[in-house]
């Protein structure tokens, strides 16, 4: 079987075969990306298959590194592109800002009065119910926490992706991180019994 | 005591071991101190491991590319270069237009009159030739009626021999030539007589290989056959003078610059049309 580099040259060379071999190994990971960005599936399947487009014929500007964050990097912009065009309805902040215009720390405001949270997910699965929160965060937040909890890379990979300063990916996972664990808090019986105490600080 | 934003990113940071060894040492003081820092960093370590242990969706379908899904929008399409050829055709006709124009500008007048000046001389000598033409059906009229009289003339051989348009010039006088008529029938004697009627014999030979002659070659000239002497045949410079021969050489041929603006004309036309037609077959 051939490894990623030579199905790389391959490609370039427009061995379109080579390409979808490499899709066929990275599939997963891009539609797992882009359904957390987007949080609609069909939504998710156009980005994905709008990305492998892209990474063909952007293949040239692969420069070596890892093939991984350049993929993923493209999903990313595509997620974007996606994401405008289907112009969601306006996202509700995690993080409102008061009257006085310092940011709320109180997860009470994501209560609904008519219906609780955890009544109308009961019987929703885990992954819905971290998708329900992540839809809660504004697109960048969303990203990075996927990035870096989700598909595990490292500050550095994510700050390459979402291009952007380190600093800023640090303090934006951290407050992304802290909004989820609030919202977690609503889908505690859902969660694994190691993990119900969340939200107490 | 309230967790700042601060904390939180930096419990964050320590919790995914993305600090160096002097930030370590400082947070991990401040947990052995303070139970609301250990605590708020137990919450966000179990956030975390919640997100890891968020379930792999499984993919709807594959993501393979086909050739049409790669090539149909890298492909540039037909109507954009027949709409980009034709632009081109037409920069490059205005252009050679330009060209043109400032040629002759430059060149001032000497250049596009030369040509006018040949026409107008071949059309002055056509139109002379068209005013002589008549005198000349006139004059050959003349000559055939009167031949009868020159058969009786004395010194009418050597007139014979001159050229046609000798003849005819002299044809065009008829007075001139009926009065000379005249004149040598008058004074005519007895050894013009007998030397008149050799000439008559020899007119009538000469007569009746003129007729002959003349059913063949169509001729304006009137040049009696002398026996013993070669019959001179007309030469192409008879009928056409030597200046007139190079004035039909010097005709001047096509300017390139006319070949390149039809060319570059016909190009854009043809494919603004090619792109049109395509279009409509697409719409």
């Amino acid at each position: 079987m051939m490894d990623l580099q030579d199905q790389i040259k391959k490609s370039l060379a427009g061995d379109l075969e080579s390409f979808n071999q490499i899709i066929l190994s990275f599939q997963s990971l891009v539609y797992n990306q882009a359904y957390r960005i987007i949080g609609e599936p069909d939504a998710a399947a156009d980005a994905t298959q709008e990305a492998f487009i892209s990474a063909y014929k952007k293949l040239h500007t692969y420069r070596g590194g890892s093939f991984k964050s350049w993929l993923l990097r493209i999903v990313s912009n595509a997620c974007y592109d996606e994401f405008r065009r289907r112009k969601r309805k306006p996202v509700v902040p995690l993080y409102p800002e008061g009257e006085d215009g310092d940011e709320m720390d109180s997860a009470s405001w994501l209560e609904d009065p008519s219906e609780k949270p955890e009544d109308t997910l009961l019987r929703r699965e885990l992954s819905e119910a971290i998708q329900y929160c992540l839809d809660r965060l504004e697109y960048e937040f969303r990203t990075i926490v996927v990035l870096v909890d989700i598909q595990g890379l490292d500050y550095a990979s994510a700050a390459e992706i979402t291009d952007r300063p380190l600093g800023t990916v640090k303090s934006r996972l951290a407050r992304a991180r802290n909004n989820l664990k609030d919202c977690l808090q609503g889908f505690k019986e859902l969660l694994p019994h190691g993990l119900r105490q969340v939200g107490e600080v | 005591m309230k967790i700042s934003n601060r904390d939180w990113v930096q419990l964050s940071s320590y919790l995914d071991g993305e600090m160096n060894s002097r930030e370590i040492k400082k947070i991990e003081d401040r947990l052995t101190k303070e139970p609301l820092l250990q605590l708020a960093l137990e919450e966000l370590h179990r956030t975390k491991l919640t997100l890891q242990q968020t379930p792999t969706l499984k993919v709807p379908h594959n993501f393979i590319l086909t050739p049409d899904m790669v090539g149909s929008k890298t492909r540039p399409r037909p109507v954009r270069r027949y709409r980009l050829a034709s632009a081109l055709m037409t920069f490059m006709l205005i252009g050679i237009l330009v060209l043109d124009f400032g040629r002759t500008f430059v060149s001032g007048s000497m250049a596009p009159v030369a040509p006018k000046e040949v026409m107008l001389e071949a059309m002055s000598d056509s139109a002379a030739d068209a005013l002589e033409e008549p005198a000349l059906m006139e004059a050959e009229g003349m000559l055939e009626s009167d031949r009868a009289v020159a058969e009786t003339e004395a010194g009418a051989p050597l007139e014979k021999e001159s050229p046609a348009p000798q003849v005819a010039a002299e044809a065009v006088e008829e007075g001139e030539a009926l009065g000379a008529a005249q004149e040598a029938e008058s004074k005519s004697t007895e050894e013009e007589t007998i030397d008149a009627d050799a000439t008559a014999n020899q007119a009538e030979e000469w007569q009746e290989n003129e007729d002959a002659e003349e059913l063949a070659v169509p001729s304006q000239t009137f040049t009696p056959e002398i026996p013993g002497t070669p019959v001179p045949q007309p030469s192409p410079s008879v009928y056409f003078p030597d200046d007139e021969i190079h004035r039909i050489e010097k005709v001047p041929s096509i300017d390139p610059f006319r070949i390149l603006e039809v060319i570059f004309g016909l190009s854009a036309l043809s494919f603004g049309i090619a792109a049109w037609v395509i279009r409509r077959r697409k719409s």
